[in-house]
């Protein structure tokens, strides 16, 4: 959970767009970095770089998911790996 | 006496009263870069750590978290090498120390450090990156890092220290020893009987507070270096200080995002009574 929440925070840090996400309706970020976790390695270890592979995943997620992105609510994405 | 730079513009204002303060400089080299490519840069902070040592004439000290003490061969070592050879230079470090246990597993980066087995196998490995961190930086330490758990007895730490430290030294961060005294129910007096205190080379201290709603369960105190130096901390360091005769310095530490106007006094107030103690 400590972990989790510190990667929370290099998302929130980087990426603009998930901090007005947060603002907006944090319910709808926590529900999708649960499954950001889930399904994305963190494999980053600068914030810079996390938040790349967070705009990765959330485009992946608009791609797959059209209407989804805007409305904040958490997106359908494949599983990787 | 020392004082970790924080990567925060707040704390930065506040430098002039600090930095006065205080006889080296504290940097965490990965605060100060940036992905270049295959490579780690130098961020902004970078060059404005170095001229506050230069502006200040104070020399600087390295202290690093995401080494991986307890990775073998961690696959992100070899950017880390060109950087810190790179800050090696322009920092000139008096020394430099790592955190033990685990920020890279299964190549995932864990941010915060995790326990490994206080046992031989992983003793050698810490060494070895310690090894590996000595050819950078020719005297190196390796910190009793705040875990929130261990794996075994917590009192096998201080000896598993020593055997991890070998020919290098000890950073003993006071807090982080006191944290894991309130988190797993030790007693921290026991735990320093059984440390290698010949070879601490660095005190660190620091305050934190407790997780708040958010976390399941009973609270735990938190290394989070954003209160004064509580006075169960003081008085550790009064037991340990007659304790180390290798001692180079002690460092205070203070999080970036933490220091606000109304902080300034209250740190100000832990660096002069450090400098009592010390004097």
């Amino acid at each position: 959970m400590l972990v989790g929440r510190l990667r929370a925070d290099r998302v929130l840090q980087s990426d603009p767009g998930a901090a007005a996400l947060y603002e907006r309706d944090p319910a709808a970020f926590a529900a999708a970095f649960r499954r950001y976790e889930r399904e994305v390695p963190a494999a980053a270890f600068h914030p810079a770089e996390e938040g790349r592979l967070w705009r990765g995943w959330r485009a992946a997620a608009a791609d797959s998911s059209p209407g989804t992105a805007a409305d904040g609510r958490p997106p359908e994405v494949r599983r990787r790996g | 006496m020392g004082l970790v730079l924080a990567p925060d513009p707040a704390w930065v204002a506040h430098a002039p009263a600090l930095v006065a303060d205080v006889d080296y400089l504290v940097v965490t080299p990965e605060t100060t870069w940036r992905p270049e490519g295959s490579t780690w840069g130098a961020n902004g902070w970078w060059h404005r750590f170095r001229e506050l040592g230069q502006r200040y004439a104070r020399p600087f000290v390295g202290h690093g978290v995401g080494w991986s003490t307890g990775s073998v061969s961690p696959p992100h070592r070899r950017r880390w090498v060109e950087a810190l050879r790179r800050d090696a230079v322009a920092f000139g470090f008096r020394w430099y120390t790592e955190h033990s246990g685990l920020t890279v597993a299964g190549g995932q980066h864990l941010t915060l450090p995790l326990p490994v087995p206080f046992d031989t196998g992983h003793a050698a490995t810490t060494r070895a990156a310690l090894d590996a961190l000595a050819d950078l930086v020719p005297v190196v330490g390796l910190e009793n890092s705040a875990l929130p758990f261990v794996v075994g007895d917590p009192l096998a730490e201080p000896g598993w220290l020593g055997r991890a430290v070998g020919p290098h030294h000890l950073l003993l961060d006071l807090h982080n020893l006191w944290t894991m005294a309130l988190n797993l129910g030790f007693d921290p007096l026991a735990w320093l009987a059984r440390a290698p205190l010949d070879r601490v080379i660095e005190l660190h201290l620091s305050g934190g507070s407790w997780t708040g709603d958010w976390f399941p369960g009973r609270p735990q105190r938190l290394d989070s270096h954003d209160t004064a130096v509580p006075p169960e901390v003081w008085d550790l360091l009064d037991h340990v200080l007659p304790r180390c005769p290798g001692l180079r310095g002690v460092t205070v530490e203070r999080m970036e995002g933490t220091l606000g106007d109304d902080d300034v006094p209250e740190l100000l107030g832990d660096l002069r009574r450090l400098r009592r103690v010390l004097t």
